[in-house]
């Protein structure tokens, strides 16, 4: 009997990760949607920039403002906004995962962590809002 | 008294693959009896020793503790000891292998990148101070250990690699458990070798890859957080950017 003969016929098996790996768990799910959030993000911040260049030119910027009132805009307002919304809380969600604290021994817990960010959202939030309504 | 459970059977739906026979990967069906205090492991083993004894899979310490029994349950990376059959009868459960690793055998994957992966961060501590026996311990006080305890549980059972679509990806990158073992040193405060392993957590392959999905944590049986290691990290790694960029800069105006 030759030693080769002992070999076991070792032949691994690798399974493809499927293109649709994503609908697979709804945690990978939001995951995804939270990544094409941050291009549904970047895109409406162009608009802003864009507003910001007309600023200085008012019949432009009115017809700007007047192209904004179409129904396929307000459409795409409203998926900005959703966006904008998922991205801010799973945003939060996640904080505790990068910002980890301690005192003495203790770490911060995960909620004081988030409920900081949330907290700071809402205040900053209330804050330009009123910056916009004083300034009118 | 068990005898009213007697009747009820569970239906486990088992990946298997014989390397020196099958082309590719089937499913097997088997019946075993259900019991409430059973895990998954418990009807993988009923089957070894009662139905089919060429299933092959593995397993240890049955207790959570020596993350031999990772598998993939119902999709879901999970350790077999853990998961009870109770969660999920009276529907059939799909035991597989871990997701992203080479299948030798049935449940049993090939980890060998992983034992690679956990070499190449010095998952070992390397002290900062070189001290004999006689020298005496090295000392630490609780709020020293607090800062890497969470990352010191691990037990190494790949539950998080399999959880990561990066990996699934890129198997290049060093993933979950070998980055939180690397930072469960760099915290240690009796610890040298931290400018060693931020060359290689700190690469491509390293923190950076990571997207954030966050799987890691969530099937993380021991709680150990890698995703927040990797986030720890990548804060530590942009935080000595700037400060190595600013002195730079001050250097350049003197």
């Amino acid at each position: 009997m030759t030693i080769a003969s002992h070999k076991t016929k070792r032949r691994e098996y690798v399974r493809a990760m499927p293109t649709t790996w994503w609908l697979q768990r709804p945690s990978y799910l939001r995951f995804m949607l939270r990544e094409l959030g941050s291009g549904v993000l970047a895109a409406y911040a162009l608009l802003l920039l864009r507003m910001l260049q007309l600023a200085g030119d008012p019949p432009a910027f009115t017809q700007l403002m007047l192209a904004l009132t179409r129904p396929v805009s307000i459409v795409l307002h409203v998926v900005a906004l959703a966006f904008a919304l998922l991205n801010s809380f799973t945003t939060f969600q996640l904080a505790p995962r990068a910002l980890k604290l301690h005192r003495g021994e203790e770490q911060i817990p995960d909620h004081l962590v988030s409920g900081a960010h949330y907290l700071a959202w809402v205040v900053i939030s209330v804050g330009l809002l009123a910056l916009v309504l004083v300034r009118r | 008294m068990a005898a009213d459970h007697s009747e009820r059977t569970c239906t486990l739906e088992v990946f298997r693959f014989h390397p020196e026979t099958d082309e590719h990967p089937r499913f097997q069906t088997y019946q075993v009896p259900y019991h409430e205090d059973w895990v998954v492991l418990d009807a993988l083993n009923h089957i070894k020793n009662e139905i089919d004894g060429s299933l092959t899979y593995r397993w240890s310490c049955r207790m959570g503790v020596c993350g031999s029994c990772g598998m993939l349950i119902n999709g879901t990376p999970r350790l077999s000891c853990a998961a009870f059959l109770r969660d999920y009868y009276p529907r059939p459960i799909r035991v597989e292998p871990l997701s992203h690793f080479p299948v030798i055998r049935d449940l049993v994957i090939n980890f060998d990148d992983f034992l690679h992966k956990l070499q190449e961060v010095k998952g070992w501590l390397v002290p900062r101070e070189p001290r004999s026996l006689d020298d005496g311990e090295y000392r630490q006080t609780p709020a020293q250990l607090a800062q890497y305890k969470q990352y010191s549980m691990c037990i190494n059972c790949m539950l998080c690699y399999a959880a990561c679509p990066v990996y699934g990806h890129n198997p290049e990158f060093i993933g979950p458990a070998a980055i939180a073992l690397a930072q469960r040193y760099n915290l240690d405060s009796r610890d040298g070798a931290r400018d060693e392993r931020f060359q290689v957590i700190q690469s491509n392959e390293g923190v950076w890859e990571c997207t954030l999905v966050g799987e890691c944590s969530a099937v993380c049986p021991k709680n150990v957080d890698p995703a927040g290691a990797i986030q720890g990290a990548k804060l530590q790694g942009a935080r000595e950017w700037w400060a190595s960029l600013l002195l730079s800069w001050g250097k350049s105006r003197t």
